[in-house]
């Protein structure tokens, strides 16, 4: 039953969502809903990344302006026709990339989906081997941190094939539990350390990756750009329940990016510019006692299961557009998506070491497919989709482009992340002349949104309305 | 993310009931004369939006004027 249960569900979610159907009736709730979507136990590692940088005063103003300047042309181009025809953003893609085509930012979507969750598992594998070391006395074990990731896995699969229910009210206590953390952890080093420690606090020079601050500056804010942008695909799927065009801008803005993934990361740079480690799981324990800091963050490690859930059940869903994924039976998709998971359980440092480098490779995915799909949805399409043609299998229809794929919408998107990688590298962050002006990010965006119009222009065809009768959910 | 699948939809259980189900919500979806405030006009959207990135915008060449120089 519970296989029916996730797999109707997962089958229900794609179809439009009508305006009286929607949950988000007020702002509120929908804001609420944006704070735990922001919140997730990553945004800690993220801040102690940006810790790395350079000097607080700089680099988290810069991040936060990122998150900024990141959501907004995210959220306009996933979330806006998501809202208004209530589509899941997959489907909404299909406009862009076409209906095959549509599989490259499906591509994106489970790669960051499942990177997030090998990230997690690696995390409350090592931490709870943390917490347990320093209580007993006897050290970080290896072989414990691989036996905790491999519960937290088969705790995944349980909890997804049970379906989205259970996994969406625990995560609506574990975001805003995380804010509150954050605060706590805020409180705690004021207390400690003197209030003037929270802007004036710095890692040594030799513990950073940039000494240039004009260069710490830009990359800081290039950081929260990556962090942001990979909303693109999951932010649709919450303003799609949205009911009032007033409550879809400042809420979300304010709840996903200030909130959300701003404040949690701005209090882990704190701390890991003060305290002499940037493990937030010891941060906790010097911060809060062993027992009593050792406690809490067990409870937050753990209740974060649910956020693997979340991630996996949202892959699932989103790769089940996929014919022969659809056939595939749910725990077994399941268990397949949790693999990436297996082996983060075998290299927990060096997926924990690499969470800057995977927020920069989400920046260099993204940027090409946000750039054309604002394109195209503002200036091609003029915020009109034609929904039949979205669904329908008539290779005339508007969204059938050649063989499935809009070529132009693919190869500006590639080309929007070859030029982000020529100016920035991700990993070792190293960076071209120009990156110190404009970054990588907003040069990517425009120069693939203006290749995919002109593009656009030179091989445009004409298209005929969709035949009734050869619709379905799917690609 | 969260909530996402969490509407009342109807049961997928044969292609017929989907495909009809499909039509209706088309057909709703695509009229913008059946009122809904979604399908009005986005430009109000657009506009905050662009007051947003423009602060942002604004904050990063401020900031950077302060660390350059």
């Amino acid at each position: 039953m519970a296989d029916s249960d996730g797999h109707s569900a997962a089958l229900e979610g794609r179809m439009p969502v009508l305006p009286d159907e929607r949950i988000f009736t007020s702002a509120s709730p929908f804001l609420w809903s944006c704070v735990t979507f922001g919140s997730a136990i990553w945004v800690f590692m993220v801040g102690a990344g940006l810790a790395q940088l350079g000097d607080l005063k700089i680099v988290i103003p810069g991040y936060l302006i990122g998150t900024v300047i990141g959501y907004v042309p995210a959220a306009m181009a996933g979330g806006f026709p998501s809202f208004r025809y209530g589509l899941d953003p997959m489907d909404a893609a299909k406009a862009t990339f076409g209906r095959l085509g549509a599989v490259v930012p499906l591509l994106a979507l489970i790669f960051v989906a499942l990177a997030w969750s090998s990230v997690v598992t690696a995390f409350i594998a090592r931490g709870g081997a943390t917490v347990f070391g320093r209580l007993s006395g006897h050290g970080l074990d290896d072989r414990l941190v691989v036996g905790l990731a491999m519960v937290v896995i088969i705790a995944s699969w349980f909890v997804v094939r049970r379906g989205p229910r259970f996994m969406e009210s625990v995560n609506n206590f574990v975001g805003p539990g995380l804010v509150v953390v954050a605060i706590g952890l805020v409180a705690l080093v004021a207390m400690k350390y003197g209030v003037r420690q929270l802007w004036n606090g710095a890692v040594p020079l030799i513990g950073r990756q940039i000494s240039d601050p004009g260069l710490a500056l830009v990359s800081a804010i290039e950081l929260g750009i990556g962090a942001s942008i990979s909303n693109w695909p999951f932010v649709g799927g919450l303003m799609r329940l949205v009911q009032k065009r007033s409550h879809i801008v400042t809420p979300s803005l304010m709840g996903a990016t200030f909130v959300g993934l701003g404040f949690g990361s701005s209090a882990a740079a704190i701390a890991a510019a003060t305290l002499p480690t940037s493990d937030p799981v010891l941060w906790f324990m010097d911060l809060g006692g062993p027992v009593l800091g050792g406690l809490a963050i067990s409870a937050v490690l753990f209740a974060n299961i649910a956020v693997i859930g979340l991630l996996i059940y949202f892959a699932a869903v989103s790769a089940q557009q996929v014919g022969i994924v659809r056939r595939t039976p749910w725990p077994m998709l399941i268990a397949i998506l949790l693999t990436p998971c297996v082996i983060g359980a075998f290299n927990a440092d060096a997926v924990l070491s690499a969470v800057v480098a995977i927020v920069n490779y989400q920046a260099m995915i993204f940027v090409g497919i946000v750039g054309v799909s604002f394109a195209n949805y503002f200036l091609v399409l003029k915020e009109r989709i034609d929904l039949r043609a979205i669904f329908s299998h008539d290779p005339k229809g508007a969204y059938a482009f050649t063989y499935g794929v809009n070529w132009s919408a693919a190869l500006s998107a590639i080309a929007g992340a070859a030029l982000y990688r020529v100016l920035y590298d991700p990993a070792t962050l190293a960076a071209a002349p120009a990156f110190r002006w404009f970054g990588a990010s907003i040069p990517a965006m425009v120069v693939s949104g203006a290749l995919f119009l002109v593009l656009t222009r030179l091989f445009s065809r004409k298209v005929e309305p969709a035949e009734p009768g050869q619709i379905s959910v799917g690609f | 993310m969260v909530e996402l699948a969490s509407l009342e939809a109807p049961t997928l259980s044969a292609e017929g009931v989907m495909n009809a189900e499909l039509e209706r919500r088309i057909a709703l979806l695509s009229d913008p004369a059946n009122g809904a405030d979604c399908l009005g006009s986005g430009r109000g959207m657009i506009m905050e939006m662009a007051v947003w990135f423009a602060f942002a915008a604004m904050a990063w060449i401020a900031l950077d004027i302060v660390v350059r120089f």
